[in-house]
């Protein structure tokens, strides 16, 4: 990855992406948890009377997101093991997101994201494999499609909308 | 049902992409991201499909890492791929976007409809002969907070939103359905003989094959076309004359279109709206593009037992957009709460909505 092209909001959201992760990952095993989790990260955000005051409003979602899913996970530990509940061996085991992935059937996942990719335009997937495999800024990708910066945007719109759908679509 | 339910999620899915590339393509400016802000603080919805798209960054990075795709077998595809397709999938997979391909789904979409219509004609005589609807008029309604769909003898569909009667009454020449109270979305089998008339207060409509939404609000009937075309007239037209001529007094209302009529009085034309604001009641949720406050806690008072209750009317004439749950009052009381100049006070047995001190003017306390 050209580490240069990387936005600052990249970073901080490939810092925080395994926890993300599990919050997904939750909400597809309990579902109704997960809906509670969505309302309060949702509820956090409506606090914020003054938005002028956060420069980075992705980013404070990111953050409001993971804190809530490190207060959940938190709560479950304490649940489940209220007999052995040392606080520094559970905040080790968090600081620790190799487990998330081991959690999530990441197999699976991939397997049904490549049908899905598959299912997309030509210049789409390539967008797409320009961006999130070799991590190509949209002029670059632009560059290669012989097509303006704009329109490699609008590519990668169509890309994640379309993922987004098929990948939630049992409900 | 769940279709109407992707169409909104998909469109806020859609919404949420844009954001997020549009995020990845540098800082945003100032105004971009009050928009952004605004955004979320619209709809928990909003926030639950950000995170979500958010979420599939990671997955594409792995999705991609494979070894059956390159770089050149990839670019030699898309160049050889003169149809810019990217409008056509999106709108595509929007009407149905579970099964099969996507591209040529319009197409299908419409040869189905046209089988439909002409299917509907030819049932019409056989359907007639059940004798027990003909004139004896019958009576639908749903309690506070309930919905309902019934099945009506010549094939049309009834859904009835919270607090709603209609009474319907069917004869040889039409079919008369009076919108007593409350809102109701109509879908019209197709009969050329029997025109298919909605009775709201002193306001008409009339239709032959289509679906359409009528609602009764304290002061004015709202009548908005999802499928097809429909005539809405006031009393001092004919209904026979009313489906076939264009007379003053009757307005043509096309897919898409609504008419706001106060007072009996109709408006010079109908306005266009977004349809999904409209029939999001069929999913229980509240859609609101830049609507009147008080408009928008009034539809929240249909489900719920502890009403909004706002007195002062500037405030209800505030512009608001969001998408909520319509039983989820209390996430739209902490929307209304993150306004500015808004304060919210939750009582034993209702919510009351007022000025905040600092956003007050002209009231003189």
């Amino acid at each position: 990855m050209p580490d240069p092209k990387r936005t600052l909001i990249e970073r901080l959201f490939a810092q925080h992406q395994a926890a993300l992760y599990a919050f997904f990952y939750r909400r597809i095993r309990t579902k109704h948890d997960a809906v509670d989790l969505v309302q309060e990260v949702y509820v956090r955000m409506l606090r914020v009377k003054d938005s002028d005051a956060i420069r980075n409003p992705e980013g404070y979602l990111y953050t409001v997101a993971n804190n809530l899913v490190y207060e959940h996970a938190v709560l479950d530990k304490r649940q489940a093991a209220v007999a052995d509940s040392d606080e520094l061996s559970i905040q080790g085991e968090l600081a620790r997101p190799a487990g998330f992935e081991e959690m999530f059937d990441t197999h699976i996942h991939v397997k049904r994201l490549r049908e899905v990719l598959n299912q997309l335009p030509p210049k789409c997937r390539a967008s797409v494999y320009m961006k999130y495999h070799l991590g190509l800024s949209y002029e670059q990708i632009a560059l290669h499609l012989d097509v303006s910066p704009h329109m490699v945007q609008k590519y990668l719109v169509l890309a994640l909308a379309h993922c987004r759908r098929r990948m939630t679509g049992g409900r | 049902m769940t279709k109407m339910d992707r169409q909104i999620r998909a469109s806020i899915g859609q919404q949420a992409a844009e954001w997020f590339v549009t995020h990845r393509a540098g800082p945003l400016s100032d105004s971009e991201r009050a928009a952004f802000f605004a955004w979320l603080k619209a709809s928990p919805i909003h926030v639950e499909e950000y995170l979500g798209v958010a979420a599939l960054e990671r997955g594409l990075a792995a999705a991609t890492d494979d070894p059956a795709m390159s770089l050149d077998a990839l670019l030699k595809l898309a160049r050889q791929d003169q149809s810019d397709r990217v409008v056509d999938l999106t709108t595509a997979t929007e009407v149905e976007p579970r099964r099969g391909r996507s591209s040529n789904r319009r197409v299908a979409w419409s040869v189905a409809a046209l089988i439909v219509l002409i299917v509907g004609a030819l049932w019409m005589p056989s359907r007639m002969r059940d004798g027990q609807w003909w004139g004896l008029p019958k009576t639908y309604h749903t309690a506070h907070g309930a919905q309902a769909v019934w099945h009506l003898p010549d094939g049309s569909v009834l859904h009835l939103n919270t607090d709603t009667a209609v009474t319907v009454r069917y004869s040889s020449t039409e079919r008369l359905v009076a919108l007593d109270r409350g809102e109701a979305m109509f879908e019209v089998a197709h009969d050329s003989r029997r025109a298919f008339r909605v009775l709201a207060g002193p306001t008409n409509a009339v239709a032959l094959g289509t679906q359409f939404d009528a609602y009764r609000r304290s002061d004015s009937t709202q009548i908005t076309v999802i499928v097809g075309q429909i005539a809405v007239f006031d009393g001092s037209v004919a209904p026979a004359n009313a489906a076939t001529a264009a007379s003053p007094g009757v307005l043509r209302v096309g897919a898409g279109q609504q008419v706001r009529v106060a007072a009996g009085v109709l408006p010079a034309a109908p306005t266009s709206i977004n349809l999904g604001e409209v029939m999001a009641w069929l999913q229980r949720k509240i859609i609101f593009e830049q609507r009147p406050l008080g408009e928008v806690a009034d539809d929240f008072n249909r489900y719920n037992k502890i009403p909004f209750s706002i007195d002062d009317a500037a405030l209800r004439e505030l512009r608001i957009s969001g998408v909520f749950d319509a039983e989820d009052t209390a996430s739209f009381a902490l929307y209304l709460e993150s306004l500015e100049g808004v304060r919210v006070a939750r009582l034993a047995t209702r919510i009351q909505v007022s000025r905040s001190r600092a956003g007050a003017h002209g009231s003189g306390g």
